[in-house]
């Protein structure tokens, strides 16, 4: 049994035992997303998921997905790109992380963000990542993710705040 | 407008070159995790049992 109250396996990657029909996080183009698009975007490594099931039935509790990115310096390219000296900045971006709404605030979130954490560590010690980037679904949810240390950079052309924690306070969270 | 799925594959930022030029200076620094990203590492590491 787990802290959070309920029995789970590993987080581990998606496949196709894992059942994500009627995942529901609460927030509608996420579900939408995860129930539709996801797994195909998987299984074109366009991104990766993990998941955390319930034991007892397979049933996805919880799921992130990551994919590599950049930020990169706007309306630059060529030869003003190297007069400046902005080079884009390799990042690994978390494209999606939900949580069951029936276990949301039982710890699964944080679990599923450690997780993240570890994978973008991985990438990193065989590809050079500076930093990881995410949109927060809002501004409620980005002060949560302040409070990890991550920073805010802008703003998704919707409006939702686009962050980024160093790679650097990753290690050593994770030292 | 793009859909969520797009918006999502849309893992390359573009920031104004000032911007992108601060957040190359904040990454070159070493930086410390917060108290709250510690205390989820710990949480999640008890959660897997260890």
């Amino acid at each position: 049994m787990t802290p959070t109250g309920f029995v789970t396996s590993d987080i581990c990657p998606l496949d196709d035992n894992h059942c994500l029909e009627g995942f529901s996080c609460g927030t509608e183009p996420i579900d939408l997303f995860i129930r539709g698009g996801l797994r195909k975007d998987h299984k074109r490594y366009k991104v990766r998921a993990r998941v955390l099931c319930q034991e007892s039935d397979g049933k996805a509790v919880g799921l992130y997905s990551l994919t590599v990115g950049a930020l990169a310096p706007k309306a630059l390219s060529g030869g003003i790109l190297r007069k400046f000296g902005n080079w884009p900045i390799p990042t690994v971006y978390l494209a999606v992380i939900a949580v069951e709404a029936s276990v949301q605030k039982q710890g699964v979130g944080e679990r599923l963000m450690f997780d993240a954490f570890e994978r973008v560590l991985d990438i990193a010690l065989f590809a050079g990542v500076g930093c990881m980037t995410l949109d927060a679904i809002d501004d409620e949810k980005a002060k949560w993710y302040q409070k990890l240390g991550f920073e805010e950079f802008g703003r998704t052309d919707d409006g939702k705040p686009q962050m980024f924690i160093s790679l650097s306070a990753i290690i050593d969270a994770l030292a | 407008m793009a859909t969520y799925s797009e918006e999502i594959r849309s893992s390359v930022k573009f920031v104004d070159r000032d911007k992108l030029a601060q957040i190359e200076q904040r990454l070159a620094k070493p930086a410390k995790a917060t108290p709250a990203l510690k205390e989820l590492v710990r949480k999640a590491r008890e959660a897997r049992g260890y």
